[in-house]
C-alpha cells in the first residue's frame, strides 16, 4: 500500500492520467476561495455554466459574480460587498426553469434568476454588544443631560469604545462605533448628535450559505436556503417567498454548512465554525457539538452515509460518521486549501478531492489516497459536477487566478488501489447506494418519456420479430435438399365421429432404405390427436407402412390435422400433408 | 463471378449493402444526421437522445447503408466497440461548438483508432464538424489540429462542416464516404 500511495499519478488507459485537460486559462484573474464556485444552468437551457464568486483584488472593492462557459467569460455582475458564498438552487420540483443563484454577501443574500437580480434578502439585525450599548447610552445621557456643547464626554465615550475594541475585536462592535472611531475628531460631535437617538444595533452578517432539499430526492428538486450568521444562527429560508421558516440555534458562527436529508422528513445540518468547532443541528432540537478541531477548518464535505469530512488548517483530513463519531484522520502532505466530494456513481464510489498546497489535488477514497491531479499552481477553490454537456468536470481556480477544468475519463478506474486494503477486512460493509444515480435518472426518464420509450421498444420488438421471421424463412428455403431418401405420406380419416381414426401411410419412394430418426408429428387445429408424435421404423423401399392415430374434434366445428414427417435434427419436415376431420353430427337424442 | 454479375457490377446495378457506424459524443447530432439521410417520408419529427443504439437504413447512389446510430452518452459509449468489426465505414460526429469536450472527443477517437478491430484496417472515416451554424463553433482547421487527425495515415479520412438541422454539407460528405466504400469494398469484391 505504501508503494502505491506515493504522489505520482496512476497510469490508466491510454494517457498517463485519469484526467483530461479541457480548459487552462492562466490569466483568468479569478480570486475565489472555498465555497465560491457553483455550476448552474443559469438560463434553464440545459447547459450548466460555471459561476464564480470573485473577491476581486484585495485593494479595491471590486467583488463580482462571473459566469463562464467552458473557459470563456460570458458575463459579470458587480457586488457591493465581498461574497461569503454562493449556491444554486431550484425553487420548484422538476422545473429546470426555476433554477436560481443565491449569493451571500455582507448582510444580504442576493438572488439572481437568469443572472438578473431578482430578490435581495436582508438579514435581521443583531443586538449590539451589551457593554457597547450601555457605555454609549450612559455617556451620551450624561452628555445630553449636561447640555454641554463641549467635547469632553465624546472624548470619554470614544476612549471607552476604544478599550472595548481592544478587548473584544472589531467583529463584535456595531458599524456606527467603528465609523465614529475612524472619524476625524472634529466631525464626531455632529455624527453623535445625528445618531444618538437611534437604537444601537448591528446588522446581521451572513457567514456562509448552503441548501437543503425540501421534500424530494430528484435531480431537480426544490430546496431551502441555509444561511449561517455571525450571531450563531442558521436561517432556513423558503425559496418561493423568501421568508424565514426556521432558525436553527448553533451558538457559534459557522463558516461552512452542509444540509443532509430532506427538510420535510429527516434532516440535519452539519456546520463547522471559524474556531474549529464541528457540530450538527436538527430541526427542532439543540445543536450537538461533534468535535473541537485543533485548528480552523478549511472546508466541509458530505461523506456517504450522511457523515462528513473536514479539511483542517493544520494539514489534516478528518472523517466523521452520521452520529458525529470520528471515523478516521489522515495527515496531508501540506496545508489543505479546499475539499469537495467527488462522486463516481458508475463505479459506485464516493471520493474526496482535497487541494493541498504544492501537492496538487489529491483524491481520497475514505482515508486511502487513490489519485493526484497535478496542477501548475496550488488550487484555492474546486467544484466537481456537470458543466456544459460534461458530467465529470472538475473545475479548479488556482491561487494565481487561473481557471482549470479537467474531465475525469470514462475509463478511469480507482478500484485497483482499494483491492489490497479490502481483502483482509472481509466483514466490512460495502457502501452500496440505495438508489444509484443511473437508476434514478432512468426512472425520471421513463416517467417523462414513457410513450416514446414504449414506442421505441415496440419498434425494436417488431424489428426483432421481422428479423426472426426472415431468418426462419431463409433457413427453411435454403435447406431445400430433402436428403437421399424422399418419403411421401398420405392420410385418410376413418370412422363416423366424434372419435375418428386417421390412417397414415408412409412410403419410402427411393431405392434404398430410408433415413434413421424419422418420425410423424400430428398437429391438430381444433382437434385432439393421440398420440401426437410417432417414431417410424426404418422404411423399406416402396412399401407403404400404415400408422393409426386417434383424433377427435374439440367442438362441433370440423377439425384440421396437419401431419408432418420429420427427421431428427432437421428443421424442415421431410413430407407434409393435412386432412380435415368432418364435423360431428349432433347426437340424436333417443 | 458470372458474366452477368460482372456486367451488373460495371453498370453499378447490383445491390450493395454496407454497414456504417455513427459515433460521437452525446448531443453532437448523430441521430439528426441519420434522420436527414432517410427518405423524406420516413423522417422523424422530433429526435430524443438515443438510448443504447438504433439501426437505420438509407440508400445513396445505389449503395444501401445500414447505419448503427450509437448513443454518445458516456454510460453507453462502451457499446461502440462491439460494432467495430462489422462496419465498412465510420461517421464520427463532433459538436464543433462544444469546445469544453473536444478533449473528450479526442480521447474517444484515440480509443477507437487503437482498438484491435480498427487498427491496421483501411476503413474510411468521415468526420462531421456539426453545428457549424452556431456562433462559437470551431472551424474544421481547428478541429483537425485539436483532434490530431493528421496522425491518421493508414485510413482514408475526410472532414466537413455540416448543419444537420438543415442538411447543409451532408450531401458532399456522404458522397465522399460512398465513393470510398465503393472503392475499398464493392469494386474489389
Ligand atoms: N444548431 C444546431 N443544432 C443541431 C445540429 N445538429 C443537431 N442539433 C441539435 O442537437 C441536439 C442533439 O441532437 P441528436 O441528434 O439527438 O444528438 P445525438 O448525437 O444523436 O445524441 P445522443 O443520441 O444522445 O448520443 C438536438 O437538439 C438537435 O436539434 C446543428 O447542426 N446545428
Ligand atoms: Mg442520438
Amino acid at each position: 500500500m505504501t508503494a502505491l500511495s506515493d504522489d505520482r499519478p496512476a497510469a490508466t488507459g491510454l494517457g498517463g492520467s485519469r484526467w483530461l485537460e479541457a480548459v487552462w486559462e492562466p490569466e483568468a484573474r479569478l480570486y475565489v476561495l472555498s465555497g465560491g464556485l457553483e455550476i448552474l444552468d443559469v438560463c434553464g437551457e440545459g447547459d450548466p455554466r460555471l459561476v464564480c464568486a470573485d473577491l476581486g483584488t484585495a485593494t479595491t472593492n471590486s467583488a463580482k459574480i462571473r459566469v463562464y462557459k467552458g473557459g470563456d467569460l460570458i458575463s459579470q455582475h458587480n457586488l457591493g460587498d465581498s461574497p461569503s458564498g454562493l449556491v444554486g438552487f431550484y425553487s420548484e420540483n422538476g422545473e429546470h426553469e426555476s433554477g436560481a443563484l443565491a449569493v451571500a454577501a455582507g448582510s444580504s443574500v442576493y438572488v439572481y434568476k437568469n443572472m438578473r437580480p431578482y430578490f435581495k434578502y436582508c438579514l435581521p439585525p443583531m443586538e449590539a454588544h451589551a457593554e457597547e450599548r450601555e457605555k454609549s447610552l450612559f455617556r451620551l445621557q450624561i452628555w445630553h443631560r449636561a447640555g454641554l456643547e463641549d467635547d469632553p464626554n465624546i472624548l470619554v465615550l470614544t476612549e471607552d469604545l476604544e478599550t472595548l475594541l481592544k478587548e473584544h475585536g472589531a467583529s463584535v462592535l456595531s458599524p456606527r462605533t467603528l465609523k465614529l472611531l475612524g472619524m476625524e475628531s472634529n466631525l464626531r460631535p455632529s455624527f453623535v448628535e445625528q445618531y444618538r437617538r437611534v437604537p444601537l444595533t448591528r446588522p446581521g452578517v451572513a457567514t456562509t450559505i448552503a441548501t437543503i432539499r425540501k421534500d424530494s430526492w430528484n435531480n431537480v428538486a426544490s430546496s431551502y436556503l441555509l444561511i449561517g450568521t455571525e450571531s450563531g444562527q442558521i436561517l432556513v429560508l423558503d425559496t418561493r417567498a423568501f421568508t424565514v421558516i426556521d432558525r436553527l440555534q448553533l451558538g457559534w458562527s459557522p463558516v461552512a454548512l452542509v444540509g443532509t436529508g430532506l427538510w420535510a422528513k429527516e434532516s440535519r445540518v452539519v456546520a463547522v465554525g471559524r474556531d474549529g468547532k464541528l457540530g450538527a443541528v436538527k430541526r427542532g432540537s439543540a445543536s450537538k457539538l461533534w468535535s473541537k478541531l485543533p485548528a480552523p477548518a478549511v472546508s466541509l464535505s458530505i461523506l456517504p452515509g450522511e457523515g462528513a469530512a473536514v479539511a483542517v488548517m493544520d494539514g489534516s483530513l478528518w472523517g466523521f460518521s452520521k452520529k458525529g463519531a470520528r471515523l478516521w484522520k489522515i495527515q496531508l502532505p501540506n496545508i489543505p486549501l479546499d475539499l469537495v466530494g467527488l462522486p463516481v456513481p458508475q463505479r459506485g464510489l464516493s471520493l474526496l478531492a482535497v487541494s493541498v498546497a504544492r501537492f496538487g489535488v489529491r483524491i481520497y477514497d475514505g482515508k486511502h489516497h487513490v489519485d493526484t491531479i497535478n496542477t501548475m499552481e496550488a488550487v484555492s477553490a474546486m467544484k466537481y459536477g456537470r458543466m456544459g454537456q460534461e458530467e465529470r468536470a472538475m473545475t479548479m481556480v488556482t491561487v494565481g487566478g487561473g481557471l482549470n477544468v479537467r474531465i475525469l475519463k470514462r475509463t478511469a478506474d480507482f478500484s485497483t488501489y482499494v483491492a489490497p486494503e479490502m481483502l483482509p477486512n472481509f466483514g466490512s460493509r460495502f457502501t452500496i447506494p440505495k438508489k444509484t444515480r443511473l437508476f434514478v435518472e432512468q426512472t425520471i426518464r421513463e416517467r417523462s418519456e414513457a410513450v416514446k420509450i414504449h414506442d421505441t421498444f415496440h419498434r425494436g420488438l417488431a424489428r426483432l420479430r421481422l428479423h426472426t421471421a426472415k431468418k426462419a424463412v431463409d433457413e427453411l428455403t435454403t435447406n431445400q435438399d430433402s436428403g437421399p431418401s424422399p418419403v411421401i405420406i398420405d392420410a385418410s380419416v376413418l370412422g363416423l365421429g366424434p372419435d375418428y381414426m386417421i390412417k397414415i401411410c408412409v412410403t419410402n419412394v427411393s431405392d434404398a432404405l430410408s433415413d434413421t430418426g424419422l418420425f410423424i408429428v400430428c398437429r391438430g387445429e381444433n382437434a385432439d390427436v393421440k398420440p401426437r408424435v410417432l417414431n417410424l421404423p426404418l422404411l423399406p423401399s416402396t412399401v407403404p407402412i400404415p400408422v393409426i392415430v386417434k383424433a377427435s374434434p374439440r367442438s362441433m366445428i370440423s377439425g384440421k390435422v396437419k401431419i408432418l414427417c420429420c427427421k431428427k435434427g432437421r428443421v424442415k419436415p421431410v413430407a407434409l400433408t393435412s386432412i380435415i376431420l368432418p364435423a360431428v353430427e349432433e347426437e340424436i337424442q333417443a | 463471378m458470372g458474366l452477368f454479375d460482372r456486367l451488373a457490377n460495371i453498370f453499378g446495378l447490383r445491390k450493395k449493402e454496407v454497414n456504417v457506424l455513427v459515433v460521437g459524443l452525446n448531443n453532437s447530432g448523430k441521430s439528426t444526421v441519420i434522420n436527414h439521410f432517410k427518405r423524406e417520408e420516413e423522417r422523424c419529427i422530433d429526435i430524443v437522445p438515443t438510448v443504447g443504439f438504433n439501426v437505420e437504413k438509407f440508400a445513396f447512389k445505389n449503395v444501401h447503408f445500414t447505419a448503427f446510430d450509437m448513443s454518445g452518452h458516456d454510460r453507453y459509449r462502451s457499446l461502440w466497440e462491439h460494432c467495430y468489426k462489422d462496419c465498412q465505414g465510420i461517421i464520427f460526429l463532433i459538436d464543433s461548438s462544444d469546445k469544453l469536450r473536444l478533449v473528450v472527443a479526442k480521447e474517444e477517437l484515440d480509443m477507437l483508432l487503437q482498438h484491435p478491430d480498427i487498427i491496421g484496417r483501411k476503413i474510411p472515416i468521415l468526420f462531421l464538424a456539426n453545428k457549424m451554424d452556431l456562433l462559437d463553433s470551431l472551424t474544421t482547421v481547428k478541429l483537425v489540429a485539436g483532434l490530431g487527425l493528421e496522425r491518421i495515415l493508414d485510413k482514408p479520412w475526410h472532414i466537413r462542416a455540416t448543419n444537420a438541422v438543415n442538411g447543409e454539407g451532408l450531401q458532399p460528405a456522404i458522397e465522399w464516404l460512398t465513393d470510398q466504400i465503393r472503392d475499398i469494398y464493392i469494386n474489389k469484391r
